[in-house]
């Protein structure tokens, strides 16, 4: 089973996600962590032992600390996990900085689910 | 010809200046050989009145020491006396407010004395401190004062002087009648006095009068009198003033034959009268040259105006030199000399612009009064001094004489010159109501523009706000679409159901993200229209939510990593109150963009001054319901406002960004908003702590 966290400021992600990938929470194949803000995501990182979470899946744009902060402080103190950015813009700035700090993935909105699921069950085969 | 003239008045200076260094040094030794001290006081004074118009600032000094000493032996009159000579010193030195000071300081005293004399003699120069500033409510009420007291005693030259100075002032203020009535009162009282000046005076004056009502035929006939009345006094300035103004009359209705004829007289007379008064001819020559140019005598034109010009340029009489051009101009036009007639044209233009701002038309006429009053005074003087010194009285009547219808003459000049001042007026009220409808379109457009560089800033923040709900609504109804298949394919009745759940929320969704997005649409137009907005029950509390959102995604846009925690402490009991819902919500806007703005600058500010400094931007976003006022406050932690500058904050245009960021007009405009809904903004800082502005709105 491949565990995600889930960061986005708008709390209908959950409901968006779950229903999204239906078939596979039901048939236990996904687990998603739903966090709100960049600082409740660290906060239940630090939480875990060990760290059951795979990948970290956050929305740049966020009151607070932003995706980008929330990327920098995850690749510094645990690097094994991997982060996906998400975001509106899909500028170059943006795109960038994330790869720059280290960033494995980036997609913008609206997602595409079709892709992203497979890239989540890529994660699972290796 | 006319450097002929100038050496003339050159000597008569030289002459003149002599005479009064002479003066000068009698009233010196007098001072040293008289023993009584209020004989010294009179002499300091007739020394200062000497030095007056050449050295005002040496006549002040001596009427300085004329007031210690009169105020040292109690010498009250001396002190009026200095007080009005004081007047006439500050006069000159054009400080005309602290002309009217003294002034004011003789009344006091003269008022103590209780002596009409004096009393007539301080209002009467205090009148004449007033005119000076054009204050005409004053000036009048001191010179009734001064009538007051002067018509109980018999006839003297001071009443006529009051009533004249009355009349110029109705004649001013275009109260005509009053004018009239006040030169008649004039005229009676000078058959009186038996003053032959006076009179000729006098009826030059309400001929001007005439003239201005356009009653033409009594002006020529007022102007005539004038002459044969100076005529038989054999006085020649009499008849060149009259004759001069008869001339001006005659222009007026067109009658430039017998215009050009009286100016001959006033010339053949001017040459007469030593010492030559070469400007005078100068003036003559002028006004003969337009004459002449109408006549079509082109030639005889051309020449008086040229030597006039030369001449009036050589004493940078810059009326004169305007009228002159504009007289050539006129000229070279009839002619047909297009040409010259451009080229005088422009010169008149220029000049005119240069010399005819209504501050200096002013100035002139303020300076041709003062000529006017001062030599009157001096004439007074000079009167009471012919009791005492008899040997003197054949020599000074002439003085006084000369200076009185010098004074006169300068009267028409004034004249002529509120004329042209009123032209002046009238179109300068059209021109300020112009700049007026020019500032009112300006100031439209600059608000405007605050509103679009506030819109603009709020783009960003839009974009990313509307794209997350259109997202939801496109996501949810998309998911929607799948679950329906997968309701009709399952044969599960808890499946069924569970989907069926799923649609119902999502449907809820759906419309919620919808709403959203309608919103913030709706707002972003709202702020951009604004103006006609319509006073509202309003929900302060959903304002504050949207605008602190939109406006830190609006910053964050700007600044890609920059961070801030945002609080709200938003009053859930909060009333909903009557406002003009998109201003206040651009107040709103306004005050969360300057606090983002003012936490990023801070932030930048402490990177470049050193890497350890932990700083952490946070904005706190209160509502509260107090004392029957709903109060919204926005904190943030920057750099705080330097108490110099918090003063002046609320000014329009005053802005602390650099040059082409701010339009210096957001605080002063929320300022507006917030004072028309009956309201407060208040700001309170702390220096590297925070800065809060709390908004009181009435309910």
């Amino acid at each position: 089973m491949i565990k995600i966290m889930i960061v986005d400021d708008e709390q209908d992600v959950e409901s968006l996600f779950n229903q999204r990938f239906r078939k596979d929470l039901k048939s236990n194949n996904l687990e998603f962590q739903f966090a709100f803000s960049a600082e409740d995501a660290l906060n239940y990182i630090s939480t875990l032992n060990p760290i059951d979470i795979v990948l970290i899946l956050s929305d740049i744009n966020m009151p607070g600390k932003s995706g980008l902060d929330l990327l920098k402080e995850v690749k510094n103190k645990f690097p094994q996990l991997k982060v996906m950015m998400v975001t509106a813009y899909g500028d170059q700035q943006n795109y960038d900085k994330a790869y720059s700090l280290g960033a494995d993935d980036f997609i913008t909105k609206p997602i595409d689910f079709e892709n992203l699921r497979e890239k989540i069950i890529a994660l699972g085969g290796n | 010809m006319f450097k002929y003239f100038v050496l003339i008045v050159i000597f008569t200076f030289q002459s003149v200046f002599a005479e009064q260094n002479n003066l000068a040094k009698e009233a010196n030794e007098k001072v040293k050989n008289e023993k009584g001290d209020s004989i010294k006081v009179n002499s300091m004074l007739d020394f200062a009145s000497s030095y007056r118009k050449n050295d005002p600032t040496k006549a002040l000094e001596y009427t300085n020491a004329a007031i210690k000493l009169a105020n040292k032996i109690g010498f009250k009159e001396g002190l009026i006396k200095s007080y009005i000579e004081r007047k006439k010193c500050y006069f000159w030195l054009n400080q005309l407010q602290k002309s009217i000071d003294e002034a004011q300081k003789s009344v006091v005293i003269a008022e103590q004395l209780n002596n009409p004399y004096w009393l007539i003699e301080s209002y009467f120069s205090l009148a004449n401190a007033y005119f000076s500033v054009s204050d005409y409510v004053n000036a009048l009420a001191f010179h009734f004062e001064a009538l007051k007291i002067a018509e109980k005693y018999p006839v003297n030259f001071r009443l006529l002087d009051i009533y004249n100075a009355v009349g110029i002032i109705y004649f001013r203020e275009k109260n005509y009648t009053k004018a009239q009535e006040f030169y008649e009162k004039e005229l009676k009282n000078v058959y009186l006095l038996k003053d032959s000046t006076y009179l000729a005076a006098v009826y030059d004056n309400m001929a001007i009068l005439d003239e201005n009502q356009m009653r033409y035929e009594e002006a020529i006939n007022k102007h005539l009198l004038a002459i044969k009345i100076s005529e038989n006094l054999k006085d020649t300035n009499g008849v060149i003033s009259a004759s001069n103004n008869l001339g001006l009359a005659y222009k007026k209705i067109g009658k430039y034959k017998e215009a050009i004829d009286k100016y001959n007289t006033t010339f053949k007379l001017i040459l007469k009268v030593k010492p030559i008064d070469s400007l005078w001819l100068a003036y003559t020559a002028l006004n003969m040259g337009y004459a002449y140019t109408q006549m079509k005598e082109f030639n005889i034109a051309e020449k008086l105006l040229l030597d006039a010009l030369d001449y009036l340029m050589l004493y940078h009489d810059n009326v004169g030199v305007t009228d002159a051009y504009y007289n050539l101009f006129v000229l070279n036009q009839a002619k047909g000399n297009y040409k010259n007639a451009l080229q005088y044209h422009i010169k008149y233009l220029t000049i005119k612009d240069s010399t005819f701002t209504i501050e200096k038309a002013k100035q002139i006429s303020e300076l041709q009064e003062k000529y006017n009053l001062d030599k009157k005074d001096f004439e007074i003087e000079s009167l009471n001094q012919q009791n005492k010194i008899k040997a003197s009285e054949i020599k000074k009547q002439g003085i006084i004489r000369n200076s009185l219808i010098g004074g006169f003459v300068l009267l028409l000049l004034l004249i002529a010159l509120i004329y042209n001042r009123f032209k002046i007026k009238v179109k300068s009220a059209e021109e300020l109501n112009k700049a007026h409808n020019d500032l009112k379109s300006t100031q439209q457009q600059l608000i405007q523009q605050e509103k679009l560089a506030s819109l603009g800033s709020l783009t960003a923040g839009i974009a990313h706000e509307i794209k997350n709900p259109l997202n939801f609504v496109t996501n949810f109804s998309q998911l929607s679409q799948e679950l329906l298949d997968e309701l009709l394919e399952s044969s599960d009745e808890e499946d069924k159901q569970d989907i069926i759940n799923h649609l119902k929320s999502n449907l809820e969704k759906i419309n919620h993200h919808g709403k959203r997005a309608n919103s913030i649409v709706m707002s972003m137009l709202q702020h951009a229209r604004g103006g006609e907005g319509e006073k509202q029950a309003t929900d302060i509390n959903q304002i504050c939510n949207e605008f602190t959102d939109l406006s830190y995604q609006g910053m964050r846009a700007k600044v890609q990593d920059f961070n801030c925690t945002i609080e709200k402490n938003l009053d859930a009991k909060l009333p909903m109150i009557h406002v003009i819902p998109q201003d206040i919500s651009r107040v709103i806007l306004n005050l969360l963009n300057n606090a983002f703005y003012a936490c990023n600058e801070h932030s930048l500010l402490l990177k470049t001054k050193s890497e350890n400094v932990q700083y952490d931007p946070k904005i706190i976003v209160t509502t509260l319901f107090k004392d029957q006022m709903v109060l919204i406050k926005i904190k943030d932690n920057g750099a705080g406002i330097p108490d110099q500058v918090k003063t002046k904050i609320f000014e329009p245009f005053f802005t602390t960004k650099p040059a082409g960021e701010g339009t210096g007009l957001g605080l002063s405009i929320c300022n507006d908003i917030i004072k028309a809904h009956g309201g407060n903004l208040q700001v309170e800082s702390a220096k590297n702590l925070f800065t809060e502005f709390t908004i009181y709105l009435p309910l």
